[in-house]
């Protein structure tokens, strides 16, 4: 007599890919879950008008605010402020493009890392090395305004 | 004490906006020289005391720095900022690492 040890098996009836397991739970979620997540699969998912909502709702949207058939500011009295807010982005943009640049390092950063070198420079000896020191200060300082890496203070 | 001041100019929508660069006497410290300089952004001021062994090099460092300060600003990016013509520099050094930055007659500072 053979006796067979029957053994289901433990995986699942079809093999599944990790790729499909995980979409398949973050389609299980809310879209708000959803988007804590995974903010790339949510943007994937619910596309182009989620985006627009996202980006109405940072750019502090008013949809109430008269627009002609291109969806532009329409004129009516608001033209004016339409230039200006056109101009005020310009200039964020601008200057978010320099703090950028600065990688992420504030000017009272590079105020205070003159400062520090400054007490640094103000102790070398002799003379011609702190000279050199305070010239190397002022090229840190300017790299650090510019965002640029800053250079070593080995004078 | 005042002893030098470059106005430079910024177009606007509203018509240009004057942004004075001031540099003030070399002044003697503990140990060495500072001297002050200011630029007075229609955002804010930018005031630094630029130090050196003497006056001499704290005044030329102080004019580095208005460079430094002006060509890493977003008003260079921006294409509106002038001193004599748009486009053709503000006249002052930068810092050596800054050289590239320099535009037209700058680059021949």
């Amino acid at each position: 007599m053979i006796l067979r040890k029957s053994t289901k098996s433990v995986y699942p009836p079809r093999w599944r890919s990790r790729a499909e397991q995980l979409r398949s739970y973050l389609d299980s979620l809310s879209p708000d879950e959803l988007r804590k997540v995974r903010p790339a699969y949510y943007w994937l998912r619910y596309g182009q008008k989620a985006w627009n909502r996202e980006c109405a709702r940072k750019a502090n949207f008013n949809p109430d605010q008269p627009r002609d058939d291109f969806g532009r500011w329409a004129d009516s009295g608001s033209g004016r402020q339409a230039t200006r807010a056109s101009e005020s982005l310009d200039e964020n943009l601008s200057e978010s493009f320099v703090a950028a640049r600065r990688r992420g390092r504030s000017i009272a950063f590079c105020m205070a890392q003159y400062a520090i070198d400054g007490l640094m420079c103000n102790s070398v000896e002799p003379v011609s090395r702190r000279a050199t020191c305070w010239r190397q200060a002022a090229e840190r300082l300017g790299n650090c305004l510019a965002g640029r890496e800053i250079p070593p203070l080995n004078f | 004490m005042l002893i030098a001041t470059r106005v430079l100019k910024l177009r606007h929508s509203t018509g240009d906006v004057e942004i004075p660069v001031r540099i003030f006497a070399p002044e003697q410290r503990e140990v060495d020289w500072a001297c002050r300089l200011e630029v007075d952004w229609p955002d804010g001021k930018f005031e630094i005391a630029a130090r050196g062994i003497d006056a001499v090099q704290a005044l030329y460092l102080a004019l580095q720095l208005a460079g430094a300060q002006i060509y890493s600003s977003a008003h260079h990016a921006s294409g509106k900022l002038a001193w004599l013509e748009f486009g053709k520099g503000y006249g002052f050094p930068v810092t050596n690492n800054l050289r590239d930055l320099l535009v037209s007659e700058d680059k021949k500072l």
